[in-house]
This record gives C-alpha cells, sequence and structure tokens, in this order.
C-alpha cells in the first residue's frame, strides 16, 4: 500500500510534467499557424484567398493568400508560386520580394507566396531545422518561417503505403502530402490534392498565360540551376536561358519528362495549356550533407561540409567558402523571372506582361535582400 | 474513417501509457514515459 501510495504520488507528479510539457511545446508548435505579415505594394489590384477560386478550401489551413496585380494596359497573366516546398525559402522569398515592389504596367501578375500554407505550419521531424530564419533588413531582422517539403500531418493523416497521385503515378506514400506531385489536384480529395486543384482552378478562372513554380534543391541533387519546362515552353525556356547566361548566371534546361506525373511543370502545361516553368536554385539548408542547421545557413549559405563536397567532386554547382546565400538564390529567380517574360514578350507580343519596380538581379546579389523588403514592425 | 481509426490507435497507446506511468515503480521509467506520452498527447490533440 505504502509503495502504491509512493508510486501513485510520483505518477501524479510526472503526469503534471507531462501537461507542462504539453502546454510549452503545444503553444510553439501552435505560432507556426501564424503567417507572418506581407506588404503589398501600391500595385496591388486585390486580394483574394485560393478558397475564392476553389471553396471547399475555406477555413483549412489550405486555404492562402492570392495577391492580384493588374496593370492599366491589356497584356499577358503570369503565375508566380512561391512555397510550393516551404523548406526552399528562397522561392517564398522571391514572391514577397514581387508582392512589396512590383507595379505591373501591362497584364497581370498573380503572386502565392505561400502555396502549400500547411506545409509552413510545421517543421521536417528529425531534421533539427529552426522554426524561423532572420533576412536582415536596414530596419532590423524580418523573420520568416521555414516549413516542411510536406502538408503538416496535423491536417492530413495518415499517409497510406503508396500513393497513386491524380495524373496516375505511383509514388511513395508520404509524397501524397508533396503539393507538387499532387497536380492536376483531385476536388473531392485529400487536402493536399485540394490545394493543387485549387491552383488549377486559379489558372483557369484568370486565364493565365505562363506558371513559374519557384523551387529549391540541395547541391548534390542533379536538378539544380535549371529551368525546367513543358515542351510547349521549349521556345521560351531557352531565350530565357540565353537571356540568363548573357547575364552571367550560370543554368541549364531540363525538358519536364512525360512519365513523371504530378508535377506542376507537367500537369500544368497538359491541364491547363499554360506555359509551365519551374526553377531551381541551389540550397545548402536542406541537402543531406549539411552541418547544423541555422538561421545563417539559410540567409548566409555558407557550409564546411559542402564546401568539402565540392573539393571532392560530388556537387552539381561550385560551392566555395562563401557559401551560396539567400541574397544570390533569391537574384536567380528574380533573373528567371525578368528572362521569361523577355521571352513571352518575343514570342507572343500580345501576351506580353512588363512590370516596373522589380528588383535587379545585380542589385539584390550586391545589397542583399534586406534593403527590398518592407521594414518589419 | 481511417483517420478514426489512427486516432483510436493514438488514443489506445496513450492511455497505455498512462497505465503504465501509474504502475511504474523506478522514477526514471516514469520520466521516460513523460517524453512518449506528451508526443503522443499531441498527437491525439492534432497540435503536432
Amino acid at each position: 500500500m505504502k509503495a502504491f501510495k509512493r508510486t501513485g504520488l510520483s505518477a501524479a507528479f510526472f503526469l503534471s510534467m507531462t501537461a507542462v510539457l504539453c502546454f510549452f511545446s503545444g503553444r510553439s508548435f501552435q505560432t507556426m499557424h501564424r503567417p507572418e505579415p506581407v506588404y503589398p505594394s501600391a500595385g496591388l489590384t486585390a486580394r483574394h484567398q485560393l478558397s475564392d477560386y476553389f471553396p471547399p478550401l475555406s477555413k483549412t489551413h489550405g486555404d492562402t493568400e492570392v495577391y492580384i496585380f493588374r496593370g492599366a494596359e491589356k497584356g499577358g497573366n503570369l503565375l508566380v508560386l512561391g512555397g510550393t516546398h516551404p523548406n526552399e525559402p528562397a522561392g517564398m522569398i522571391t514572391s514577397v520580394l514581387l508582392v512589396e515592389n512590383i507595379r505591373p504596367k501591362r497584364g497581370s501578375v498573380f503572386v502565392v507566396p505561400r502555396a502549400n500554407a500547411s506545409g509552413f505550419s510545421h517543421s521536417d521531424p528529425q531534421e533539427g531545422n529552426p522554426q524561423r530564419f532572420a533576412v536582415p533588413t536596414p530596419a532590423g531582422p524580418r523573420l520568416f518561417r521555414l516549413g516542411s517539403r510536406l502538408t503538416n500531418p496535423v491536417d492530413q493523416w495518415p499517409d497510406p503505403a503508396i500513393y497513386i497521385n491524380p495524373a496516375g503515378q505511383t509514388l511513395s506514400g508520404n509524397e501524397v502530402r508533396n503539393l507538387n506531385r499532387c497536380y492536376p489536384g483531385r476536388a473531392d480529395g485529400l487536402l493536399t490534392e485540394k490545394i493543387a486543384f485549387g491552383i488549377m482552378e486559379l489558372i483557369r478562372s484568370e486565364h493565365i498565360d505562363i506558371g513559374v513554380d519557384l523551387h529549391e534543391s540541395a547541391p548534390e541533387y542533379p536538378v539544380i540551376n535549371a529551368i525546367v519546362f513543358h515542351e510547349n515552353s521549349a521556345e521560351m525556356a531557352a531565350l530565357a536561358l540565353l537571356e540568363l547566361q548573357a547575364e552571367g548566371f550560370d543554368i541549364r534546361l531540363e525538358a519536364s519528362p512525360v512519365n513523371l506525373r504530378g508535377l506542376s511543370h507537367r500537369e500544368w502545361g497538359d491541364h491547363a495549356g499554360i506555359k509551365a516553368i519551374l526553377l531551381e536554385t541551389p540550397n545548402a539548408s536542406h541537402g543531406r550533407l549539411k552541418g547544423k542547421p541555422s538561421s545563417s545557413l539559410i540567409v548566409d549559405g555558407k557550409d564546411k561540409f559542402y564546401t568539402k563536397a565540392a573539393r571532392l567532386g560530388w556537387l552539381f554547382v561550385p560551392y566555395g567558402e562563401e557559401g551560396i546565400p539567400l541574397a544570390q538564390r533569391v537574384a536567380r529567380h528574380l533573373a528567371g523571372v525578368k528572362a521569361l517574360l523577355g521571352a513571352l514578350a518575343e514570342i507572343a507580343p500580345e501576351k506580353a506582361v512588363e512590370v516596373e519596380g522589380l528588383p535587379a538581379a545585380a542589385e539584390v546579389q550586391k545589397k542583399g535582400v534586406g534593403p527590398f523588403l518592407h521594414p518589419p514592425h | 474513417m481511417i483517420r478514426i481509426f489512427y486516432h483510436l490507435i493514438v488514443l489506445y497507446l496513450s492511455l497505455h501509457l498512462l497505465w503504465h506511468l501509474f504502475r511504474e515503480k523506478k522514477a526514471w521509467s516514469q520520466a521516460g514515459t513523460v517524453l512518449v506520452l506528451t508526443l503522443f498527447l499531441l498527437r491525439l490533440f492534432l497540435v503536432k
């Protein structure tokens, strides 16, 4: 009896410890659901939600902001997607930079900075990633969420053992939460499939002409520093490549494989008939060879293990001691978007999109991303 | 449907851990149980 009493008392103590742990860790996890503010430029015409195009997304963690910039002159419609994979920060930061700076003159620009909003509400398990990273601006650091490649399992759970995506491709189970494997989406599917379907609805209802999906990849991954293009965009991608190489960017073309289904650069072109492009930049922070994950690894991009791997010839990009900072990766994306718009204007002048205020890639590389971001509050 | 089934599994395991917590005599084992139970409760209440 005495032993049971002692055990019961210590169990009650440890149970209260459980409650304390649940409270503090739960509160920390809940803060990840709060999206950081974005401050649109004066050129913003409207701000919609993805659920305006596909109402079943309303009041779910898959709903996300769509920033719309319409120019005074008639032209084409450009869609820029950041945050398809929330652990690839250059895509999201480039989108935020566009939202906070551009003023279209001709045509319209639609920007979705957090394409998979649910993916921003958690972190990749067992990676030790920071919850947030700090981008220095002249008025102080501005914090952004570093999320996960996949939708939060709290929103979509459990994963199947094998996933057959809406395009019929058989994939490993956890890809069911990867937005860039779920196109063209399913109206009555799982949350990630619904997000993909919502983006397809946005493309169809706004008559998008060109879609650009911004990504990053690990330096040891072969599809890197690349323009991945649907075959209907080959000429445009080739022209953009010439422009980027003339500007000094080391970049290559990758054709979207016809038998790799469910990805934006394949299904946007096949199912919506738009020019579909995906841009990749190198990011050490989600590679397998990195050292300690940190905010500075994301922003400064310096990692001694990747420098060594580059010396050993294991990487697909040059990686010196200076690293590959966020500013350089964002500059690449900005230059890519600009070059694609230039190519579109050449190929289809009636669909041209002209934008003012787009930060110049050279300036971003020189000054960093911060000076082009709204100061933090 | 499958989600409800998974929830029931997590609930069952959480109750099992709780029962173990009150039966275990060693404090270190109880402390270890707390760490596992925390994760199960966070998933049970869909926090993480």
